[in-house]
């Protein structure tokens, strides 16, 4: 390793760490807020204290809300990664023109305020007689989370060599099973990201979400935003430090169970 | 058995999906913009670029959408390369710091970066602490706050693709490379770069289009008088009721945003293809 | 290369147990339909503590309904509400004047009679507005919230929004936001000198004495309760347009706030409730109208969200602030004018 190696991988890791403090900046922020005896929601705190904790226990319907935006968040991931591995599948092997045109038009729900596909749902639902929340909102989300999925895998697959699947398929494994048993493992970065991706932008979706909960079904976002606007005060802290939790003991289940890790280092 | 000829086939079912459910509806509202009383008519674009503010608000919106893709990318790049040679505890903390961030909403995130940027908060005491500054400046409501707010709040959507181009990318190449003679820097610019290409333009792709659409993080961090294209839509639609001009504002927007990523893509292929 | 993984299967199976949980859960929802006592209210985010608190037992001791909330941005219901006009699923709606006005015509309405809702003959004669449209029920009063660590004083007068010391001390609502309006007719009276009534189509001055107050303003507000955190913790002095209900609240927790009604006069929040256009279960809506209009919920949330009651039976709820007049703009002509305003409005502001 020459000096200009050594320097280079100095200044990646320098940069790396900081991006790290950088974006766990706002997290330590909204957990040490959270603990303040304070009614204003600020740092620093006059003295700490659980009292925005005990507070969320007259909060109704929160866990409802934790529970669809869980099962919105799941079940349009699982639809997305379906879909969205068929279609890089396609994209990358097929041999038709467009595939840039293809790889951008799967990005562009992304691109529009979430507002607009927001209101252009609800008047198209309702044209064709969707009114059921959860579907609505199921699709709404599905929306969302395939660009994700489809545009992760897309730029995996273009560097993925397709060989590999020719070969599993002479020893006797079919397409899909060829697909499953070779592509999949070794796209398990791009699957975790892509995936990760979807499943947190479903759980966070605000703007199209609104347009499509009713009083029966608001899912998380929505109930959190309506706490807010009744009183700025730090139980919205609180709840937010109950979610870092779950995402924590999340990530160190999914780590012991289907190693993240593991899977992560494809 | 099927050929690769066939194959294509496999992408109707995600593309008719967000055909039938993103662009037929998208469609059927955006098409608002061509008409005033049943009449097709491009009377509404004329208006809005004949309108100065609207176009300094135009103006705004890409300034500060490509300054956050480029600052996200800055930061990303040398981090998506260290993450791609860490393992164990090391590869964990830089995963719970991607994944850990996106639990807490984005209005949760806006509260937090009042607290760091307020005159008497603490980026500004810190700052005077170590003698950088005499007085406190004012970093709430700039630009330079929304763009850092929203590179942090969009920075693993540009992370997490270059780094699982760069982990699938044989490690083997660039050290092949060094075998054969060649310089650190020829390695990165003729090796490591074009084949983690794909991976940027995906992140970019990302980053770009959240960044040009975002609504919750502009009006929090630098609120209404320093609005965004989405900021109009939102206006136009909910507020003014007006539908006519919501549609041509969002067009207008999504035109600009699709032609920024082919484009960028496409420079990047031409860019990729000549190495 | 890579190596073909092993630990595929197991993985896969894990994904394919959580995604038969998601099934399971799938079909929850569909199984909790409506039942014939069952009405959904439309009403802000802010009304969610006094509707779980006491409206929702209310109703169902007293007329026997099951009370189910949408809390969002009246725009949003009113969104909502025209996308389903043909099968509406609200009952009755709780939003502001401007957003009914608007709701009337796009024809969302249906009006409130005296027959069906005897308590609407209680009202005071200007809370009930277009034959029975919608009613206002009780009105916060708006004036202006301050720190009272950094404005000990107060704020007197409209006019210390101008003061050179308040340069970037000042958040203002946007026109978007109800409260916008505010500062408007404020800037109005102070721009043309003319007192309310005349002032309140000045609107030319207004614009140049709102121009005049730029330097000191911080920011202009769509999310009020961020605004209103920046005020709690001194980052602003002073929050423009801010009303009882929001304010009065926060100082009884003990937040270093309070809300000023200076000399030149305080507003009327207008507060209204309206009955949907062929909502469901029309019998039960209108019982609760009846009943959000009725002096016993009167009182209470007038005393829970420091307001003013609209039933003229009823003493409790705001102590108004003596010596100061109290207005209410001719909404007919700001629903005429505010779109235009809104855009004039985010043009002098911008930077």
């Amino acid at each position: 390793m020459t000096g200009t190696d050594r320097l280079f991988l100095v200044l990646s890791w320098t940069i790396g760490l900081c991006c790290v403090v950088f974006l766990m900046l706002p997290i330590v922020i909204t957990v040490a807020a959270s603990f303040t005896s304070s009614s204003v929601y600020t740092l620093p705190p006059p003295e700490w204290s659980l009292r925005w904790y005990q507070s969320l226990e007259q909060r109704s319907g929160l866990w409802e809300a934790v529970t669809l935006s869980l099962n919105l968040a799941l079940v349009s991931t699982a639809i997305s990664l379906v879909l969205g591995t068929l279609a890089a599948v396609a994209v990358t092997r097929g041999r038709f023109r467009g595939r840039e045109a293809i790889a951008t038009f799967t990005v562009s729900p992304l691109m529009m305020p979430g507002l607009v596909v927001g209101v252009a749902l609800l008047q198209f639902f309702r044209e064709i007689g969707l009114r059921d929340a959860y579907w609505s909102l199921l699709l709404g989300h599905i929306v969302i989370t395939l660009p994700f999925v489809m545009r992760t895998l897309l730029a995996s697959m273009s560097a993925f060599d397709f060989s590999l699947v020719d070969a599993a398929r002479t020893l006797g494994l079919s397409y899909p099973k060829a697909i499953l048993k070779v592509l999949v493992p070794n796209l398990a970065p791009a699957y975790l990201t892509g995936g990760l991706f979807a499943f947190l932008a479903s759980m966070d979706n605000y703007p199209i979400s609104i347009f499509l909960t009713d009083a029966r079904n608001k899912t998380l976002p929505i109930k959190m935003l309506q706490y807010l606007e009744e009183q700025p005060d730090p139980s919205l802290a609180a709840m937010s430090s109950g979610l870092i939790l779950m995402a924590v003991i999340a990530l160190v289940v999914g780590a012991r169970t289907v190693g993240l890790n593991r899977m992560i280092q494809g | 058995m099927r050929s690769l000829e066939n194959i294509g086939l496999l992408a109707l079912p995600g593309l008719t999906f967000l055909a039938v459910v993103f662009a037929l509806p998208l469609l059927m509202l955006l098409l608002k913009s061509f008409q005033i009383d049943g009449q097709f008519s491009l009377e509404e674009y004329r208006l809005f670029f004949s309108d100065e503010y609207n176009m300094s608000v135009l103006w705004r919106t890409l300034r500060v959408a490509a300054l956050t893709t480029l600052l996200a990318l800055l930061i990303a790049y040398p981090t998506a390369i260290a993450m791609s040679r860490a393992n164990g505890i090391w590869l964990s903390i830089f995963l719970v710091a991607m994944v850990l961030p996106m639990s807490v909403g984005v209005v949760v995130k806006a509260f937090a970066w009042s607290i760091i940027f307020r005159t008497r908060g603490v980026l500004n005491d810190t700052l005077m602490s170590l003698g950088l500054i005499d007085a406190p400046i004012r970093m709430l409501f700039t630009e330079t706050a929304l763009i850092i707010g929203a590179a942090n709040v969009f920075l693993p959507f540009m992370v997490l693709p270059i780094y699982a181009v760069l982990r699938q990318m044989d490690s083997r190449l660039p050290e092949a490379a060094a075998s054969l003679g060649a310089t650190p820097v020829f390695r990165f610019f003729n090796v490591t770069l074009p084949l983690s290409l794909p991976g940027v333009v995906a992140g970019c792709a990302f980053v770009f289009s959240l960044a040009v659409s975002m609504y919750v993080i502009p009006s929090l961090i630098v609120g209404e008088r320093q609005q965004t294209l989405s900021m109009l839509t939102a206006r136009s639609f909910l507020f003014l009721r007006n539908e006519a001009l919501g549609a041509t504002i969002s067009s207008i927007l999504l035109i600009i945003a699709i032609s920024v990523v082919l484009g960028s893509s496409w420079l990047a292929n031409r860019l990729g293809a000549r190495q | 290369m890579k190596k073909l993984t092993n630990g595929v299967l197991s993985r896969r199976s894990v994904l394919k147990g959580s995604a038969y949980a998601a099934l399971g859960t799938l079909a929850t929802p569909a199984i909790l339909r409506a039942q014939s006592s069952e009405i959904v209210i439309g009403c802000a985010g802010s009304h969610t503590a006094w509707m779980e608190e006491i409206v929702i037992p209310h109703m169902k001791s007293t007329i026997g309904a099951d009370i189910l909330f949408e809390g969002t941005k009246s725009s949003v219901n009113l969104e909502k509400m025209a996308s389903n006009k043909d099968a509406p699923y609200l009952s009755v709606v709780q939003m502001d004047d401007p957003v009914m006005i608007q709701a009337v015509e796009a024809d969302l309405l249906t009006p409130i009679t005296a027959d069906a809702v005897p308590n609407m003959t209680d009202l005071r004669p200007d809370a009930v507005h277009m034959d029975g449209m919608w009613c206002n029920y009780v009105q916060p009063w708006a004036g202006v919230a301050y720190n009272t660590e950094f404005a000990p004083d107060g704020v007197p007068s409209w006019t210390k929004l101008w003061s050179p010391e308040a340069k970037g001390q000042v958040i203002i609502p946007s026109l978007q936001n109800t409260e916008g309006m505010w500062t408007l007719f404020i800037a109005a009276m102070l721009g043309s000198g003319k007192p309310f009534s005349e002032a309140q189509y000045e609107i030319d001055a207004a614009f140049a004495k709102l121009e005049e107050l730029k330097p000191n303003l911080l920011s202009v507000y769509t999310t009020m309760s961020q605004a209103f955190n920046l005020l709690e913790q001194g980052e602003i002095t002073m929050l423009a347009g801010n009303f009882s209900s929001y304010a009065l609240p926060r100082k009884n927790e003990g937040v270093p706030v309070d809300l000023a009604a200076p000399s030149e006069g305080i507003f009327a929040m207008p507060s209204g409730i309206c009955l949907v256009k062929g909502g469901p279960n029309p019998e039960l809506a209108q019982a609760y109208v009846n009943e959000m209009l009725g002096p016993v919920m009167q009182s209470a949330l007038a005393d829970f969200s420091a307001s003013v009651p609209a039933n003229t039976t009823v003493t409790a709820g705001a102590i108004i602030p003596e010596g100061v007049p109290i207005y209410a703009p001719d909404w007919a002509f700001v629903a005429a004018n505010r779109r235009e305003w809104i855009e004039r409005f985010d043009k002098l502001m911008a930077l």
